[in-house]
């Protein structure tokens, strides 16, 4: 493990947060570099997450697209009171991704996705930095921790983009053992992340 | 209602999967207590890490320029884009 010298380049998680909010305001009033100053931010991981979802370049550019249409158009429905402006635009990606594998799976049928987070690099990793690596190690670390049951409904129900009833229909369990299993994970998961969710790294300290 | 189940509430918020008795159930307790606003946050970013964790690729550069047009297009054809005309 190299060391752990990075330093959390947003400046912690409340200086980001207020700044987003700030962000998405101004979108609301309809400027424009607002919103370039989110999509600089944000497209890239709202690039990945699609790619990941539905396997395509093609649909994670029309996810993430949608994404920055819907944030154009309703940025007022964003409530800074329920949470941040990343993780509703993760939201949204989420729901865009699960919209566009329905439509293709009117296509073509399905077969079971391979929910895969194995550390490796993706072939055009261009922006990659240490920060950011060492987060994703941390959350892939804190996901493989999880119980398996949780882990794989946590897993289908954020990366294989599957709905809460399609999560219970593929693992053959009732709804709401789905749904159970999937918020305890969550919860685990925030247990396991504890601090470093808001902090910067342990070692950026040192 | 106890902490612990407004912060299942929480997590099932986190993936948008609330029915609206539910969410307001959660948002009035949310309201008075703190500790358990705390809890939505950090549940949050547990999303935001998640959202993270994908490998990583990066959009086509054109993809902004697409998203530009559309979002102009979008300002033209409203009739009640408000201020979007005054730009």
């Amino acid at each position: 493990m190299p060391e752990r010298t990075v330093t959390d380049p947003d400046g912690g998680t409340d200086a980001r947060r207020d700044e987003e909010a700030a962000l998405l305001a101004r979108v609301r009033d309809r400027d424009e570099r607002a919103l370039e100053a989110l999509y600089q931010r944000y497209a890239g991981a709202l690039y990945s997450l699609a790619y990941q979802v539905t396997g395509g370049d093609r649909f994670a550019q029309d996810v993430v697209q949608e994404v920055f249409i819907v944030a154009w158009r309703d940025a007022q429905r964003f409530d800074p009171s329920r949470g941040s402006v990343g993780a509703w635009l993760f939201g949204l990606a989420r729901h865009k991704a699960i919209d566009v594998l329905r439509r293709e799976a009117t296509a073509r049928r399905r077969s079971a996705p391979e929910v895969d987070l194995e550390l490796e690099v993706a072939p055009d990793d261009v922006d990659h930095d240490a920060w950011q690596n060492l987060r994703r190690e941390r959350v892939v670390e804190a996901l493989r921790s999880l119980p398996a049951a949780q882990r794989e409904s946590v897993e289908l129900a954020f990366f294989a983009g599957l709905t809460h009833v399609e999560v219970a229909e593929r693992l053959g369990i009732p709804l709401g053992t789905a749904k159970t299993r999937i918020r305890t994970g969550l919860l685990r998961l925030r247990d396991i992340l504890g601090d470093s969710l808001s902090e910067m790294p342990a070692g950026s300290r040192a | 209602m106890n902490h612990r189940h407004v912060l299942e509430l929480a997590a099932g918020a986190a993936l948008d999967d609330l029915d609206p008795e539910e969410r307001d159930a959660m948002a009035a307790h949310l309201a008075g207590c703190p500790a358990c606003r705390a809890g939505a946050r950090e549940l949050d970013e547990v999303i935001l890490a998640l959202g993270m964790v994908s490998p990583r690729r990066t959009p086509p550069p054109e993809l902004w320029g697409s998203i530009r047009a559309a979002i102009r297009a979008t300002n033209a054809g409203s009739p009640d884009a408000g201020p979007a005309s005054a730009r």
